[in-house]
């Protein structure tokens, strides 16, 4: 059985029962979610890891629009900071827009997902991306 | 006496001419020696002079006066010419004293009269020319001269107008009776050789018509015998432009005959050609000043002039209207005086310039700058300033317009622009915004539908999963109208640099996907050229094109067919075609709306806005678009010479993509 930890950076509550439960229902994995309603939670979150047993998260999916702090603000900060700066962020967004993609690239991040608005698609996009972070650690 | 230089004869007692000397027979014009013999001297008078003759002999020989001299007109025998004569009459007594014959000697007059006359003719003509206002009034004055001078009883003037000779209605007559003949000529024009004025004007030569009941040569034959004309005459005025009238004049019978007439009135024409001539330039420099300073007056512009030193040579109302200033003030000072101050170092410097190097800069151009009321408050001109070599150097003319108005309106449009440019980036803001914030609440709908369906699928039963099925596709069908909004509003809009476009290339890979996805479908894609342009949009436009054509088609085994030609302003034009069902004559501009469907036609798919979105592209890069076609459904695009199409040497043709 693989494990994996995600911090969902989301602050839409749909999306993240959304994501939650696509993550939840990946098969042959134990995923556990944890949420941060904006950019500065989640800076928080990924400070505090550090002294927690698990240590960071395996995958950090992150919302481009939130409150606060901007979501490619926050990843600029994550890849400034020496302990975060290798994490995975896959920028999980609604935008279509390609220069939005290029310019969340271009800032480090992982990957980039294009939320889908099919439902069946959405789920399976998810956990794709589970499926493959999840691999990769014990 | 025979010998003797100076005329002379011998009178009897009743004054009968005994015996003449040669001189006194060349001077009255007799052929034959002693052709004067037993003529009494006043019969040899010109009748006017006869009297006086008769007088003067009669003192002599019946009242025995020893001496008596009279001046006096005779007339030469054959040639009927005036000549002038001081007659000096001697009384011879016989031996009782009583008068018994008279010499005469005869001293000749006649070069020192008619030099004399010819003066006071001249004279005369001058002093009424000089008088006249105009070169009509002048050549009526010669005509009363010449009719006064040479015994004409009528003279009228005839005036080249629009290719034929037209009657003056002014003319002068001495005595009654000349007005039908008058009116008769005006009643005539005449062409060039045409009538006695008219062959005048074609010759350019003095004309005498001896008697005018020639009916062949004389049209106004009728009136003129009337008036009792014997003789007409059509003389040319002749300037350096060439004949600038023709006089024409009439002599009663009682007067007609006197040779040399023709000849002296010539001579008065040819003086007076270069009059008429000078006196016409300066009334159509007058009239064209008149012309000017109306239209100077009557502008709204200020129209203003300067000498070369800068000083105001003219001003106009609309000049006095836009500073402040009237004419009389201003005229004869600087033109600083309108300059505000911070501008009359530049304007002295200007100046100076063109003094020295004789040209202007600024001459020929429109500026725009500041001019200076008398109140001392400023406003925006544009001023277009021309000069020209005055008699005094180089003078400048000025138009200056007060465009605070449009400097208003200017700064107006301005700021709706710059407004028009705000609105425009927020609407873009607006649009991207609405893209991400209209999804994400469908991405919840749907995913959870997708949970309703996974979860409680079995409990809804068939019914209540197609219901799932039908939110779905409604809200899907929600999501791609969000989506062609959206690309509507991004064409031309998106800072994409031009670039080369293969149009070939591009049609062939959307043609072999569509095809991949349709088999049965037919494509050819025709020779098209490389383009510059935004290259999403040509692809965009050419997608749209293409499903459209395979969605509405309507019916499976569709031949579509992309083609293009150059067109001779060096545009291009596209047509994509396909033998469908086609869209209705009256439909066909109303599919290029936004969100425009046929109804009826349940089968299609899409939202609507593809040809719209097609449009749109197509005029940003300046072109049209429309749909041809009978049989099927016939795009055409005409695009500008601007996409600067090259053509490839190959042609590609039928089933190049299938």
């Amino acid at each position: 059985m693989r494990s994996l930890r995600v911090l969902l950076v989301e602050d839409d509550p749909d999306h993240v029962f959304l994501v939650r439960r696509a993550l939840a229902d990946l098969p042959g994995a134990a995923v556990t979610v944890e949420v941060a309603g904006d950019g500065e939670q989640a800076l928080e979150r990924l400070a505090r890891s550090r002294f927690e047993a698990g240590g960071p998260p395996q995958l950090v999916l992150l919302d481009l629009k939130m409150p606060r702090m901007a979501g490619l603000e926050l990843l600029g900060r994550i890849r400034a900071d020496e302990a975060t700066r290798d994490l995975p962020v896959v920028v999980l967004t609604s935008s279509e827009r390609q220069e939005d993609r290029e310019e969340a690239l271009r800032q480090g991040a992982t990957w980039f997902v294009c939320k889908p608005t099919d439902g069946r698609r959405f789920r399976s996009e998810i956990q794709q991306l589970g499926d493959r972070w999840a691999g990769s650690t014990p | 006496m025979e010998e003797a230089a100076s005329p002379a004869c011998v009178l009897d007692g009743h004054g009968r001419i005994i015996v003449a000397n040669r001189a006194l027979e060349v001077l009255l014009g007799v052929g034959v020696a002693g052709g004067l013999t037993g003529r009494s001297l006043p019969s040899l008078a010109y009748p006017p002079d006869e009297e006086l003759a008769h007088a003067a002999v009669q003192q002599v020989l019946a009242e025995g006066l020893d001496r008596c001299q009279v001046e006096g007109r005779w007339v030469r025998i054959h040639s009927r010419e005036l000549v002038w004569g001081a007659w000096d009459l001697s009384l011879v007594r016989d031996r009782r004293g009583r008068p018994e014959l008279a010499i005469a000697m005869v001293r000749d007059l006649t070069e020192m009269k008619r030099s004399d006359h010819e003066r006071r003719f001249f004279q005369f003509m001058f002093k009424l020319i000089g008088e006249a206002d105009s070169s009509h009034q002048v050549l009526t004055a010669a005509v009363q001269t010449i009719c006064h001078f040479t015994r004409c009883a009528m003279g009228q003037v005839w005036l080249p107008a629009g290719g034929v000779l037209v009657c003056s209605p002014s003319w002068y007559c001495s005595g009654y009776g000349f007005e039908k003949l008058h009116a008769a000529s005006e009643a005539v024009n005449y062409e060039l050789g045409e009538g006695l004025p008219g062959l005048a004007w074609a010759k350019r030569q003095p004309l005498l018509l001896e008697d005018i009941r020639d009916t062949g040569r004389f049209d106004r034959a009728i009136a003129a015998q009337r008036a009792g004309v014997r003789e007409a005459m059509a003389v040319p005025v002749t300037g350096a432009e060439g004949v600038v009238a023709v006089l024409e004049l009439f002599v009663t019978h009682e007067r007609a005959g006197e040779p040399g007439r023709l000849g002296r009135i010539a001579r008065v024409a040819e003086e007076l050609g270069p009059l008429v001539e000078r006196r016409r330039a300066n009334e159509a420099l007058a009239a064209s000043q008149e012309r000017f300073a109306a239209v100077t007056e009557a502008a709204v512009d200020a129209i203003v002039s300067a000498d070369s030193s800068g000083r105001l040579l003219t001003w106009n109302n609309g000049a006095e209207r836009m500073f402040g200033w009237t004419a009389d003030e201003i005229v004869g000072r600087p033109l600083t005086v309108i300059i505000p101050e911070r501008f009359r170092q530049l304007h002295s410097d200007g100046i100076a310039r063109v003094r020295r190097t004789g040209t202007s800069k600024l001459a020929g151009q429109v500026v725009e700058l500041s001019g200076l009321r008398r109140d001392g408050s400023e406003f925006p001109i544009e001023l277009s300033i021309g000069s020209w070599n005055g008699p005094e150097g180089i003078a400048f003319s000025g138009v200056l317009r007060d465009i605070t108005e449009r400097k208003r309106a200017e700064a107006a449009l301005a700021g709706a622009n710059r407004e028009l440019e705000r609105a425009n980036a927020e609407l873009e803001t607006l649009v991207y915004s609405a893209s991400h914030d209209l999804k994400s609440p469908m991405v919840s709908l749907l995913g959870y539908l997708e949970y309703l369906r996974l979860d409680y699928g079995e409990v809804l039963g068939r019914e209540g999963n197609r219901y799932l099925d039908r939110m779905a596709d409604s809200t899907m069908y929600m999501q791609q109208l969000i989506h062609d909004l959206i690309d509507l509003s991004r064409v031309g809009r998106s800072g994409v640099e031009p670039t080369e476009v293969d149009l070939g290339r591009l049609v062939r890979a959307i043609a072999e996907d569509a095809g991949a996805a349709n088999p049965a479908i037919e494509f050819r894609v025709g020779r098209l050229p490389v383009v510059t342009g935004d290259p999403v949009g040509f692809r965009q436009l050419f997608t749209n094109l293409i499903e459209n054509a395979v969605h509405h088609g309507g019916h499976a085994d569709l031949v579509v067919a992309v083609d293009g030609r150059a067109v001779p302003d060096g545009g291009v034009e596209l047509s994509v075609r396909d033998n469908g069902r086609g869209i209705p004559r009256e439909h066909r501009e109303r599919v290029f709306g936004v969100f425009e469907r046929l109804e009826g036609t349940s089968s299609s798919a899409g939202t609507g806005m593809g040809l719209a979105i097609c449009r749109k592209i197509v005029e940003v890069l300046g072109g049209g678009i429309g749909i041809e076609g009978d049989r099927g459904t016939d795009v055409r695009i005409v695009l500008p010479a601007a996409v600067g199409a090259r053509w490839p040497s190959h042609e590609l043709t039928a089933g190049a993509s299938r």
